[in-house]
């Protein structure tokens, strides 16, 4: 186990650095920080001398050195836009991130794997096509979307929940929902695919054979084959809603974390800070990959560690 | 309640399984009693309809199978009730299915498992139900039962794990075990101490034993009485001796011709010519007219019903054999 963990963390540490160069040359391309940052009127000089501050003008392949260097002592350099170590200004920013990204990944994991193993008890009857129909609506509907309507319909219409920033609960409750419905959908799915074969299972039968009771085998025997699946897609849903889905819905509900920052520091061309943002965020992706993969084995006794690696 | 004076009694059992190309009759109007301590061998090819009938017995045919008629009785109460059916699996039937390694959950130890059924049929804790898992165990041939009951099924070789099958059938000490190919997915030497195994241990607990194979010589020496099925049907019973050596049912002798011997000589197996009915469209007559080297025009017209030749001897044929014909198979229908 621990020579396992130590070679995964060896892994993840090369994956961090990997994505920091891709991250590196991407931010680079995408336009230039210096013009942003100048006021129209500015001159060539004006333009060479900040330049020359920020460290653009050294050749690129040295830039590149110091940046992985520095970040590995997880000095990510001075925000652009607001002048002081990046670093700062993001980790000040995730913990709504981390306290939106639970809410919504606990609400979508609990009711998906409820709805996944009701539905799997009994499939094609009303309760499955009902959660089938509800499950595909949560996987396709662009959240983007449902925010706005969600907004539309209970914060404007029927007045329940502020329309956006942060504060107390009722600040979470609409974002956390929205963050957390496509993880619903696909939990849902999953969970209630492997339920049904799980329930088919021959051992499943036979267990019914010799006398264990329905409870029992729906609870334990299914429910733990389920879970294997399960925890694989559950894993899989936090990194797309830490990565992917907290932008999106922070930036509808102008919640304060790393997503809607992100947001804030691409339209102001701060390429540090949106490396500094990426760099955490691939630290915490590559963590959950390795919990998932422990995960794994506590559930499943055939996977094991040195089989494995 | 209704009267039956023995364990197990099936009364013209009709089972069937509705599928899109037509209704498939699995079991035609079987009937037959199991007594206690007694042991019967039910033989038949695939698809003869011989695991729905063990499994009718625990109550478990599934949906959309259903029974279509007759009554299942377990000393005089119906297993038609499911509740009925859900009290008795276990603690009074139990079951030993043929593929021991697709039998446990592969994720639960041997001991969750063993002690899952103790806890729910007999008045006992999780840990005395644990000892006695243990001590079944070592009864069945397992050594080092303490460290073996922490063990997954995937730590256990195919004989090893039907061992812990068998044991866990018998946990709750039930009256009557049904063992359904429990040899079948073995390999040969394993076979013969696995059948040695339940043999020994029906006589020891007094079980009544429900064998059923595809092997006659499974069956041969376990068993007191043998029931040969076809198509959903009985068509020979009687004591081993009686079948092996007089036949009277064609589809027995074939059936015998069909098995490898090492008592007899013989330089090829017969095997049976053409396959079963389709069990979706079943005529009139006798279902093995059609394979049958013996049949006439009575055979395709009328269906013939059991009927007794000797004690316990009993076949359903127009036209059987006599004990000459079994000497001298008749008619070369048989090839390799």
């Amino acid at each position: 186990m621990g020579r396992y963990l130590l070679k995964r963390l060896s892994q993840a540490v090369l994956v961090v650095i990997s994505v920091m160069v891709v991250v590196f040359v991407v931010t680079r391309l995408i336009g230039d920080p210096v013009a942003v940052m100048l006021p129209l009127e500015a001159t060539e000089e004006n333009r060479a001398l900040l330049e020359a501050q920020l460290g653009l003008d050294r050749p690129i392949l040295a830039q590149l050195g110091d940046f992985v260097v520095d970040a590995v002592r997880f000095d990510l350099g001075d925000s652009l836009w607001q002048r002081r170590p990046a670093m700062d200004v993001v980790l000040e920013r995730l913990p709504p991130t981390l306290v939106l990204v639970a809410a919504g990944f606990a609400f979508g994991v609990l009711l998906g794997v409820v709805i996944g193993v009701v539905s799997g008890m009994r499939p094609g009857g009303w309760v499955d096509r009902a959660a089938v129909t509800l499950g595909l609506l949560g996987v396709s509907l662009p959240q983007f979307w449902i925010g706005l309507v969600f907004i539309v319909f209970f914060s404007v219409g029927l007045g329940w929940f502020p329309t956006s920033g942060s504060g107390g609960i009722e600040h979470l409750v609409l974002p956390a929902v929205v963050l957390g419905l496509p993880v619903v959908g696909r939990i849902a799915l999953v969970t209630r695919s492997s339920m049904i074969d799980e329930l088919n299972a021959q051992h499943v039968k036979d267990a019914t054979g010799r006398g264990v009771s329905r409870t029992r085998i729906v609870l334990v025997h299914a429910m733990k084959g389920a879970g294997i699946a399960t925890i694989t897609i559950a894993g899989w849903e936090l990194i797309g809603v830490l990565a992917g889905g907290a932008v999106v819905v922070e930036t509808v509900y102008a919640w304060p974390g790393i997503g809607f920052t992100a947001m804030q520091a691409i339209e102001r061309h701060d390429i540090i800070l949106v490396q500094a943002v990426v760099f955490v965020v691939a630290i915490m992706v590559v963590t959950i990959n390795i919990i998932v993969d422990v995960a794994y084995t506590m559930l499943d006794p055939r996977v094991k560690f040195d089989r494995v690696s | 309640m209704i009267r039956s004076d023995h364990l197990l009694e099936i009364r013209n059992l009709e089972v069937v399984f509705p599928t899109r190309d037509g209704t498939v009759q699995a079991v035609r109007g079987v009937s037959f009693t199991v007594d206690a301590g007694e042991s019967l061998g039910v033989v038949g090819e695939s698809g003869s309809g011989k695991s729905t009938l063990a499994r009718a017995a625990l109550g478990l045919i599934e949906l959309p199978g259903r029974i279509a008629g007759g009554e299942i009785l377990w000393r005089g109460r119906s297993l038609l009730d499911k509740r009925a059916a859900r009290r008795i699996r276990g603690r009074e039937i139990s079951m030993v299915s043929q593929d021991p390694m697709a039998s446990m959950s592969p994720i639960l130890t041997i001991g969750a498992q063993m002690t899952e059924v103790m806890t729910r049929h007999l008045d006992i804790g999780k840990k005395k139900a644990l000892t006695r898992a243990g001590d079944l165990l070592e009864k069945v041939g397992i050594p080092d039962p303490g460290r073996r009951l922490g063990q997954y099924p995937f730590e256990f070789s195919g004989g090893m794990q039907q061992r812990v099958v068998i044991a866990t059938a018998l946990s709750c000490d039930p009256m009557m075990l049904i063992a359904d190919e429990p040899t079948t997915a073995l390999d040969v030497t394993t076979q013969a101490q696995i059948l040695e195994l339940i043999s020994s241990l029906q006589k020891d607990l007094g079980l009544a034993l429900v064998l059923i194979t595809h092997d006659l010589g499974v069956v041969a020496g376990a068993c007191d009485l043998l029931k040969v099925l076809y198509a959903g049907q009985i068509v020979e019973s009687g004591t081993a001796d009686q079948l092996f050596h007089r036949p009277r049912h064609p589809y027995t002798a074939a059936l015998l011709r069909s098995t490898p011997r090492l008592d007899a000589k013989a330089d090829r197996l017969m095997a049976i010519d053409g396959h079963p009915p389709d069990l979706r469209h079943v005529a009139g007559g006798c279902s093995f007219t059609p394979r049958c080297p013996h049949a006439t025009t009575r055979c395709v017209s009328a269906s013939p019903v059991l009927q007794p030749s000797g004690p316990d001897h009993e076949y359903a044929c127009w036209n059987p054999l006599n004990d000459r014909a079994v000497q001298e198979p008749p008619m070369g229908r048989g090839r390799a």
